[in-house]
């Protein structure tokens, strides 16, 4: 089975990706509001339930953007946030008709207050994620949801009902499930590779999950066998913030290994993908008691993780895959996976597997990371 | 009374604040032989709900970084982190903390290991993520105070509720991993003095818009010490009533802090602990800090807010202090500290530091620099790291330094 089958519904996904100002600006142009968010803290479900259509600002590739958010942040913080902020400032995000930033890191708080000052979107909401489970942690969690859902309501002129929020997060919980049961049926010989999986989730952050559910639902019902993928090909799980740095019109790690160097990537633990998409809301009863249980403490994101949760997370991910190694691609001055890292690598060596650590940056030369790569997958393979 | 006496005010000062660091390290270096549980804490943990609950030793290993800056051996302990497989991207206090783990040693001596942690974000979040190697590392009971970083003007009710129920989960932890029994008195006792104490600091940085400034910013520095480590104790109070007593004896006496004060500076940043010579080449040139955002990190909320700590709401006192401290605050509220800081102690100039290695000391640093252009203040920016002092050129910062004085120079001859 080729990917022939596969591929005019997975240029769909790119086309979206490519055209995502254009398609949010026509979405509005019907009537809706467009909400920027950023990482997977944000209960998305809740600004939905509002009526209004989340999206990810995500980061643009493009150099006019890196270079007018250098000209407010220095060059010690990611590129994620220099990009992010120097499209609010040249105009790419002035349709938005608000923004919900959470404290998922110390640079995502000057992320938030620069754009506060300096991009001024009409609406601004800061939010805090926890860590902990504790009562005074749900109660907080509790609180603030119910905050953020009091403005949002003050913002639309409507009152949002527990039924728009059940049904909102049904959509949501939908979408996680159709990534979820694509993801398994690419590890049993559906016919995507690493690059096209990811062009198919990037998608799903800016366009309406309704949408991304439609296509994937079209996805899935291509018909195709379940096959075993020769056992020579060297397994390796990708681990990954930014997929903005991993595949661009310049790169694609996915392609690279996959298809230069011959190599079969098992798993991944993309940040803006499997970790924006693993988590299903259980929403028996009240469904904002279920948004509080499904967010505290749960997302996986350094900051806002343990170091015991994200070793556990990692290395068993990379266990369950039967990786031999894994690649861990994380933004440059992404200071608090850094603090994690050392024992992360630990953990893993321990296990038996090899580590292949890229810092990655917008800028960074493509060839050497082809050969960084390459020397990686060869020695997997002695 | 005369200038010499003066003087020996300001030593005396000097020489009480070494006697308490020096008890201070003492009675961490020996809780296990007097059989004491050790607590380490990080920046923005909560002494006082610690001694709240028994007389236990704290231990916080940041203040032996800046120690370990100060006497060269701060390299070593980044170079240990280094080996270990951490970035030197990384806060260089962490770093050095780590050097210090693995190394087995702090500049005192072997370093004493903790019984509990305790890590609060209050600060940062780099010390959160910072310290979780370390409390791996140890195997000890750990507890972590989350934050919430204020972007509105007051922070609502159920957001005060909250951080009060984590200090008293943090009492629970604390009772049930080291003993003790948390006394609520005593707690309020502690904040008593803690409020007596933030008044003396209160009255020694109103002094500092005197001109001439009469209060030494390299000592005000150093008295962060205090700030930091032991907030609620007579050790501090006995300290800043000293202190205040020199800085009232200066101001009669027209004594400034340089012999004349040509150039009042802000400084922005953490002190280049490795470097604090600056401080002396700056007052040689007539150029004296008198205002930083370092050693005023809870006191910003005191003053530009108006928080006063209430003894007889020992917790929320506790939760406002850090709802309005430096570290805590949006850019937006920052900026406007800022700019009333340089109108009210009536700076010529500031010196920011961009310090690769602290993000949160570096929000906002280019709008900060914008908006004291407007405002006609020039900045001279100074790239270094706090307690890395690797790629640091002392000669290069003192040559930007003379030619930042003789800006503010002439900008005085065109006044």
């Amino acid at each position: 089975m080729s990917r022939d089958s596969t591929a005019p519904i997975v240029k769909q996904f790119d086309i979206l990706w490519n055209s995502r100002h254009e398609l949010a600006k026509q979405v509005q142009a019907e009537g809706k509001k467009i909400f920027g968010c950023i990482y997977s803290h944000v209960p998305e479900e809740l600004i939905h339930a509002a009526g209004i259509i989340p999206i990810q600002i995500v980061e643009s590739n493009e150099d006019t953007d890196y270079a007018k958010g250098s000209q407010e942040i220095d060059i010690y913080h990611c590129d994620f946030v220099r990009s992010c902020l120097g499209q609010g400032l040249n105009g790419t995000y002035q349709y938005l008709d608000g923004v919900v930033f959470a404290h998922s890191c110390e640079t995502m708080r000057i992320l938030g207050s620069l754009w506060e000052l300096l991009v001024q979107t009409p609406f601004f909401f800061w939010y805090t994620p926890l860590i902990k489970k504790t009562e005074a942690a749900r109660q907080f969690y509790r609180e603030q949801l119910r905050e953020l859902k009091s403005r949002l309501e003050e913002f639309c002129g409507h009152g949002i009902s527990d039924e728009a929020l059940r049904v909102s997060i049904e959509i949501y919980n939908e979408n996680k499930s159709l990534i979820n049961r694509l993801y398994r049926l690419k590890q049993v010989g559906l016919p995507l590779d690493a690059h096209d999986y990811c062009v198919i989730v990037r998608a799903g952050l800016v366009i309406s999950k309704e949408h991304h559910n439609r296509l994937l639902r079209k996805l899935l019902e291509v018909d195709f066998s379940p096959y075993e993928e020769p056992s020579t090909k060297p397994r390796i799980m990708l681990s990954y913030f930014n997929f903005e740095h991993c595949m661009s019109d310049k790169l694609s790690i996915g392609k690279i290994l996959e298809e230069e160097l011959g190599a079969r990537i098992v798993a991944d633990d993309l940040a803006s993908g499997r970790r924006y998409f693993s988590r299903p809301i259980d929403i028996q009863g009240d469904p904002m008691e279920a948004l509080v249980e499904g967010y505290l403490g749960s997302v996986p994101i350094s900051f806002k993780q343990t170091l015991e949760d994200e070793i556990t997370r990692i290395s068993s991910e990379a266990v369950q895959s039967k990786a031999k190694g894994v690649i861990i691609l994380f933004p440059k001055y992404c200071t608090d996976f850094m603090y994690q890292l050392p024992s992360i690598e630990s953990k893993l060596r321990r296990l038996g597997m090899r580590t292949l650590v890229i810092e990655t940056t917008e800028q960074m030369p493509i060839g050497q990371l082809r050969t960084r790569l390459g020397a990686f997958v060869e020695a997997l393979t002695k | 009374m005369d200038r010499q006496t003066s003087d020996s005010q300001m030593t005396n000062v000097v020489e009480l604040r070494r006697k308490h660091v020096r008890q201070f390290y003492e009675q961490a270096s020996t809780a296990h032989k007097q059989g004491i549980p050790l607590v380490w804490i990080c920046a923005g943990s909560h002494d006082e709900v610690i001694h709240s609950v028994g007389a236990f030793p704290t231990f916080r290993p940041a203040s032996q970084a800046a120690v370990a800056a100060r006497r060269g051996t701060s390299l070593h302990y980044c170079d240990v982190a280094h080996e270990h497989g951490y970035s030197s991207d990384l806060c260089s206090y962490v770093r050095n903390i780590i050097g210090m783990v693995f190394d087995g040693k702090d500049p005192y001596g072997p370093i004493p290991r903790p019984d509990l942690i305790i890590i609060d974000s209050a600060i940062c979040d780099a010390v959160c993520k910072g310290w979780e190697p370390i409390a791996a590392y140890y195997g000890v009971p750990t507890f972590r105070v989350e934050s919430q970083i204020r972007f509105i003007d007051n922070p609502q009710k159920y957001i005060m509720e909250w951080k009060v129920a984590e200090l008293m989960d943090e009492v629970r932890f604390l009772e049930t991993n080291i003993g003790g029994k948390f006394e609520f008195d005593r707690l309020k006792a502690l904040m008593a003095l803690e409020a007596r104490t933030c008044e003396l600091i209160g009255k020694i940085q109103e002094y500092r818009k005197h001109i001439p400034c009469p209060v030494d910013p390299n000592e005000m520095s150093s008295s962060v010490f205090y700030q930091a480590n032991l907030p609620a104790t007579e050790m501090a109070f006995e300290y800043f009533t000293a202190f205040l007593k020199a800085v009232e004896q200066n101001t009669r006496q027209g004594k400034g802090a340089a012999t004349e004060e040509r150039y009042r500076l802000l400084y922005d940043g953490i002190p280049i602990w490795y470097d604090l010579d600056l401080y002396e080449y700056l007052k040689e040139r007539g150029a004296v800090i008198v205002w930083e955002t370092y050693s005023n990190l809870e006191w910003m909320g005191y003053y530009f807010d108006g928080i006063r700590i209430n003894p007889s709401k020992p917790l929320e006192s506790l939760a406002m202090k850090y709802f309005y401290g430096h570290n805590y605050v949006s850019l937006r509220v920052n900026l406007e500290r800022f700019r009333r800081a340089v109108a009210e102690w009536k700076c010529d100039g500031v010196i920011q530091l961009h310090n690769k290695s602290c993000k949160v000391y570096d929000l906002g640093s280019v709008m900060k620099a914008r908006m004291f252009r407007e405002l006609g203040v020039p900045t001279l920016v100074i790239d270094a790291d706090h307690c890395d002092p690797s790629g640091y050129d002392p000669g290069f910062t003192r040559n930007m330094i003379d030619s930042f004085l003789e800006i503010l120079e002439g900008k005085k001859g065109n006044k």
